[in-house]
């Protein structure tokens, strides 16, 4: 139980300074397409390494400033892992908005800013809480790695239990984990669709008629 | 030490390391991709499109499992060791595939498939000449993922004894050996982006040219 | 030697023109009956038009010709061969099938996609590129389309490659299911022109699914009016337009039905030569408005020495002089000998005209036409 908290602990800190870090960073990249495309690019080759390669790394890295172990790589890690789908999903979503919408809206007299807030931020919604959504599922895998570290967590069990033929723990540690990903997943697909503003729900009519 | 000197000096030990990784890989792969193609093939048959769905939230959901658990069930059943390690490698990566392969398949247009069978094609020459080849980039985006992430759980299947740079990364946190651990981390970081560029533009070119056109 | 497995190389029974027959066809999906107990005969080398409301059962009985959709009752025969009797794939390379804009595959070029059944039944690829050239010119595309890929072309390039497709192979039969559908109007009238034009040099018997009725008046030879998947009224069109069966087939047809019908008929049958007063440019003003008093005619068509007709001179009285002058109006309205009725009584309308100058290629006049004869054709067909 208490790994299991543990666990949410890392996945829930790392969250938050991610999406605080990468949304500002979609917003801001969402008119400059070459910078995006290079950013974009970054962020797919740290999600392109092998999530134990990257604690390795970030272990190196910080234990110069003796935060080699514990908690901060584990969150590092994590937050690195999520920077591309909650970039790459902000980004295309407020690029997707229809331009003729933009022209629309900006024919009845709102400002850029009113436009941003009131237009491009709801209809960006869905697809940005689809990031989110991914990073968290993501983060979670990822965390499983953090017991490496000493930082705790659910990987704790997998581990230690293969480490001491202890087959029940790495079977509970396993389904346990699993159950939290799939969970986890679902859980925020409810939140997405409650998110999703009302109007974009509706699936046009669409009749399969025998002709 | 230095990462430099520590590899000059295992030099042979290092390339059997990579060797197995590369064995794990390309062996889980190999059936990954033959086996999950066979899957999505039967599962996007247009009689029979609640199998299809059915596959599809299976696969959905079951790409929210975290890799090591998958590891970690395999070890259970079947032990560790290499054979192990590639069994739980060929199971994580084929949903990937499974999901991309069917989700593409099913979703082209039924009235270009429809004006195919009304000219006279077979259903398989449908699979082949039309489905295949419109779903492709799809399909290829699929092996892609798949591919990189079994790179990644590669490295985890140390732990289960199945050999790999992931020996090294973990040795290196025991011992607390900062070279050792970036050499397993470098390396298998280095293999993860050569695969995954390298199937990049295998995507870009098995596209077919009238697909990347448009208005 | 002659490909057994083609529908037109087996000996024909009863008598070639009655191409397709459907023998009391049934079709059932679940609980919903989609046709009923259809009976018809389509001929050969006709074009025939099913149309109907949505649901009607029209696209079902197109299907169930080239066996897309098996009858759950009921024979269809192809030249009195039962087509549950071939292998369905044989009979599908056999007919052609054209559908609206998604037919066309997109990642193969216009080449490959006119290729394809040539290239399934086994010939050799310099008959299938003659075979190309020769059906992009049928269709009005140039060569350098084969390269295209679908994505690049236009709606009605894209219909136009779709029926080369269709025709590639040669076949007796064409289904076409709402091919020009999703084209605008211009376009669609255009590839209209374009489609009645192909079909006097290819002669195919045609099955043509729609919904429009003015596209059924103006392509089909006979047209069957469906509902419910039950056949309402099969016959020609003038039958049809001048005797609907019941009020749903008059309210199919519309209430301006007669103005319809006046689409199949040419400015060329009724062309009058008389009744109109006809002058050179370069005729002295004195002759000219001497014979328009005698004739009692306020305008002069004018015409140079080629007959190519340059406009109208107009008498003009005012208070002031006493005597008439004539003014030359050349911005006139004509019509062209080979359009038809339903364009020129529009045209009439529009200009507040009772009667408009014919003219052919090059301009040339050749009489004019009177909005009292398309009167009196309305009265006609009444009557017949």
């Amino acid at each position: 139980m208490l790994q299991f908290l543990q666990h949410l602990k890392v996945v829930l800190l790392s969250i938050p300074f991610s999406i605080i870090i990468s949304v500002p960073i979609g917003f801001f990249i969402s008119g400059k397409p070459k910078l995006a495309k290079i950013i974009i690019y970054i962020c797919s080759i740290l999600m392109t390494i092998p999530s134990l390669a990257l604690f390795g790394i970030m272990v190196v890295v910080l234990a110069p400033v003796k935060l080699g172990i514990g908690i901060t790589p584990a969150i590092l890690a994590i937050m690195m892992y999520s920077l591309l789908p909650i970039i790459r999903n902000t980004y295309a979503a407020l690029n997707s908005v229809s331009p003729r919408m933009i022209e629309a809206a900006k024919g009845i007299g709102l400002t850029g800013q009113q436009i941003l807030f009131r237009i491009k931020l709801p209809l960006s919604i869905p697809v940005i809480m689809a990031g989110v959504r991914n990073a968290i599922v993501l983060g979670v895998s990822v965390a499983t790695y953090a017991s490496l570290v000493g930082a705790g967590g659910l990987g704790y069990f997998i581990f230690s239990g293969i480490g001491r033929a202890n087959f029940l723990m790495v079977l509970s540690g396993a389904l346990v984990v699993s159950a939290l990903g799939i969970g986890i997943n679902m859980l925020l697909m409810k939140v997405e669709e409650w998110l999703t503003p009302r109007g974009l729900k509706i699936t046009p009519v669409s009749e399969e008629r025998i002709e | 030490m230095s990462i430099v000197a520590y590899v000059s000096e295992n030099r042979e030990q290092i390339l059997a390391l990579v060797g197995q990784h590369l064995i794990l890989f390309s062996v889980s792969i190999f059936f990954t991709v033959i086996i999950g193609l066979a899957v999505a093939i039967a599962a996007s048959n247009e009689k029979r499109r609640d199998l299809g769905r059915i596959i599809l939230t299976i696969t959905a959901a079951a790409q929210a499992v975290p890799s090591i658990a998958v590891v970690a069930l395999v070890f259970l059943i079947v032990g560790i060791g290499m054979r192990p390690a590639i069994i739980a490698l060929f199971f994580y990566s084929l949903v990937p595939i499974v999901f991309n392969a069917t989700s593409g398949l099913m979703s082209i247009d039924t009235k270009t498939i429809e004006a195919a069978r009304g000219i006279g094609l077979t259903d398989r020459q449908i699979l082949w000449n039309i489905k295949f080849p419109m779903a492709s980039p799809v399909i290829m985006a699929g092996i892609r993922s798949a591919a990189t992430i079994n790179v990644g759980t590669a490295t985890v299947a140390a732990v289960i004894g199945g050999g790999g740079l992931g020996d090294l990364i973990f040795i290196g946190l025991k011992l607390n050996k900062n070279y050792i651990i970036l050499t397993g981390a470098l390396l298998t970081a280095l293999i993860a982006i050569i695969v995954d560029t390298f199937l990049a533009i295998m995507e870009r070119r098995v596209t077919p040219k009238g697909l990347k056109l448009g208005r | 030697m002659a490909d057994p497995s083609r529908i037109e190389n087996h000996p024909r029974i009863g008598g070639a023109y009655r191409m397709i027959e459907l023998k009391r066809v049934t079709k059932r999906f679940d609980k919903k009956l989609a046709v009923q107990d259809l009976s018809m005969t389509i001929e050969q080398g006709k074009i025939t038009m099913l149309i109907g409301p949505s649901g009607c059962g029209k696209t079902t009985t197109l299907k169930m010709i080239n066996r897309l959709i098996d009858a759950t009752e009921g024979d269809i025969t192809i030249s009195g061969r039962s087509i549950y009797d071939l292998d369905a794939v044989q009979l599908r390379r056999s007919i052609g099938y054209v559908i609206q804009e998604t037919g066309l595959f997109p990642h193969m070029d216009v080449f490959t996609n006119i290729a394809m059944v040539p290239r399934l039944i086994g010939w050799d690829e310099r008959k299938i590129k003659n075979r190309v050239d020769e059906l992009l010119h049928l269709v009005t595309l140039n060569g350098s389309y084969v390269h295209k890929y679908p994505l690049q072309l236009s709606g009605g390039e894209r219909q136009r490659v779709g029926l080369a497709r269709a025709l590639a192979a040669d076949p007796e039969i064409l289904l076409m299911d709402e091919p020009f559908g999703a084209i605008d109007p211009i376009n669609r009238s255009r590839l209209h022109d374009s489609f009645l034009s192909i079909q006097e040099k290819i002669e195919k018997t045609i099955v043509f699914v729609t919904h429009d009725i003015n596209e059924a008046i103006k392509l089909g030879d006979k047209i069957a009016i469906m509902q419910n998947g039950n056949l309402v009224q099969y016959d020609n069109v003038n039958n049809i337009l001048y005797e609907p069966e019941n009020k749903f087939v008059e309210k199919l047809l519309g209430h301006d039905r007669n103005i319809k019908a006046l689409v199949l008929k040419k400015n060329k049958d009724y062309i009058v030569t008389t009744g109109y007063v006809q002058v050179h440019k370069a005729d002295k003003p004195e002759a000219v408005i001497r014979k328009m008093e005698e004739k009692g005619k306020r305008v002069a068509i004018v015409t140079d020495s080629d007959e190519k007709f340059l406009g109208l001179f107009a008498l003009e009285k005012s208070r002031k002089d006493p005597q008439p002058h004539l003014s030359f109006i050349d911005n006139v309205v004509t019509v062209e000998k080979n359009n038809n009725l339903q364009e020129t009584f529009s045209l009439m309308i529009d200009a507040g005209e009772s009667s408009l100058p014919v003219v052919t290629e090059g301009n040339r006049f050749v009489g004019a036409i009177n909005l009292e004869d398309i009167f009196n054709e309305f009265k006609k067909a009444q009557e017949d």
